[in-house]
């Protein structure tokens, strides 16, 4: 089996760690990046782009939903924002920022799993 | 019209009026003395923002009646009312009016607080050894004897909450084999996204009752900078403490509802308390 790549962009390593934890074991390699602005400079360093991106939304320097601006347009991978925040208003937002999942924290091994089936089935 | 909250008292000896304007001031309230109950009536029906009121106790009969019709008034208008048995400012004037302050807070909030604390903690650190409890109205902590603070706060137009995580880190090792070698930082930054979480459970049982607040990024303060951390209270925040019994964790939560009296608010907290289940957290864009 090809093993896939997901760049997961958190400000805590906590939950970087806990991603990394569920999805490792299912075949799926982890990149890590604390913030926003960090996650860009490591999409530009890449050789090949990752499977999906995890992205937090509230982050200092760069939040999740300027890093999805950012790339729309630029680069066509899956993105699965995973927060705290319920806000319909930022949901729609994010839609049109090209994210195609939104996870809701507490981060969960069935959450994140059904995310990354959503995002990889299309 | 006063706008900060207030608590009007009559029938107060000195000593006890200068004890319980100590406890309101620090939750941000202002105590608001009267020479009559028929005058502090008269005060009731014009002030929005008054919240409380604490009475002297008196054994005149016709202070008596008075006290009964501003009982019925209170009641009808959902302010709390505490009616001293002593004012001898020792422990059972304490109690009485801890448990006035306590009482502000409504039950479905303590009960949601709690359930908060223990689902996330029991998620981010599954072994983490601790019996949470209710902690009193949550002016108890001693940021003194802690190494660090995490405080997070969310907010719309009508409604504000707060968390606050202060542990020391010693502490925490001791109550868990996951934290026991951990570095400082690392124990803060688990700590950092407990309170996250904590808040974002809170939120999503409020949604219920359309309370649509952001969460915004935590302020972190570490041990060299808490002796000058004062938290700012600029309105009447109803608070909780979940802690351990010796308070060497505690998870403070004030919750803030500006100009809305608190049985207006209680009506309205017509919600269950749960958790998302996994269909309603993963939602396709």
């Amino acid at each position: 089996m090809v093993r896939k790549t997901a760049l997961v962009v958190d400000d805590f390593a906590v939950v970087r760690n806990t991603i990394r934890g569920i999805i490792e074991p299912k075949g799926i390699d982890v990149i890590e990046a604390e913030n926003g602005r960090r996650g860009l400079e490591l999409l530009k360093e890449m050789p090949k782009l990752p499977d999906m991106i995890f992205v937090d939304l509230n982050m200092p320097e760069m939040d999740g939903l300027q890093f999805c601006e950012h790339l729309y347009g630029e680069i066509k991978v899956p993105i699965i924002m995973v927060t705290t925040e319920i806000k319909e208003e930022l949901k729609s937002k994010a839609k049109l920022y090209g994210v195609k999942c939104w996870v809701m924290k507490p981060i969960t091994p069935d959450r994140i799993m059904k995310a990354v089936e959503l995002v990889v089935r299309g | 019209m006063r706008r900060k909250s207030c608590i009007l008292c009559w029938g107060l000896d000195e000593k006890a009026r200068s004890e319980i304007e100590l406890k309101v001031r620090q939750r941000g309230l202002t105590l608001v003395e009267h020479t009559s109950i028929s005058d502090l009536l008269n005060d009731l029906a014009s002030i929005d923002h008054a919240v409380g009121v604490i009475l002297g106790p008196t054994s005149t009969e016709g202070a008596s009646d008075e006290k009964n019709d501003l009982s019925s008034v209170c009641k009808q208008r959902g302010v709390s009312i505490c009616e001293l048995t002593q004012q001898d400012t020792g422990p059972v004037m304490r109690d009485q009016i801890l448990e006035f302050f306590t009482g502000f807070l409504p039950e479905k909030f303590r009960d949601l607080s709690l359930l908060a604390v223990r689902r996330i903690s029991q998620n981010l650190i599954p072994d983490l050894q601790l019996s949470w409890e209710v902690l009193g109205d949550g002016t108890g902590v001693q940021l003194n004897d802690q190494d660090f603070l995490v405080h997070y706060e969310m907010s719309e137009e009508f409604y504000s909450g707060s968390v606050s995580l202060s542990s020391s880190y010693d502490f925490i090792r001791g109550q868990s084999e996951l934290m026991k070698s951990m570095p400082d930082e690392a124990i803060l930054q688990y700590f950092g996204e407990m309170g996250n979480q904590i808040l974002g459970l809170i939120h999503f049982n409020l949604s219920q009752i359309g309370v649509d607040a952001r969460i915004g990024l935590p302020t972190i303060v570490r041990k060299e900078a808490l002796s000058s951390y004062r938290r700012r209270t600029p309105y009447f925040m109803p608070s909780i403490t979940i802690g351990d019994p010796e308070s060497r964790l505690c998870v403070r939560f004030d919750f803030l509802v500006p100009f809305l009296r608190k049985a207006k608010f209680d009506r309205s907290l017509n919600f269950e308390i749960r958790e998302a289940s996994d269909t309603e957290a993963v939602t396709v864009l």
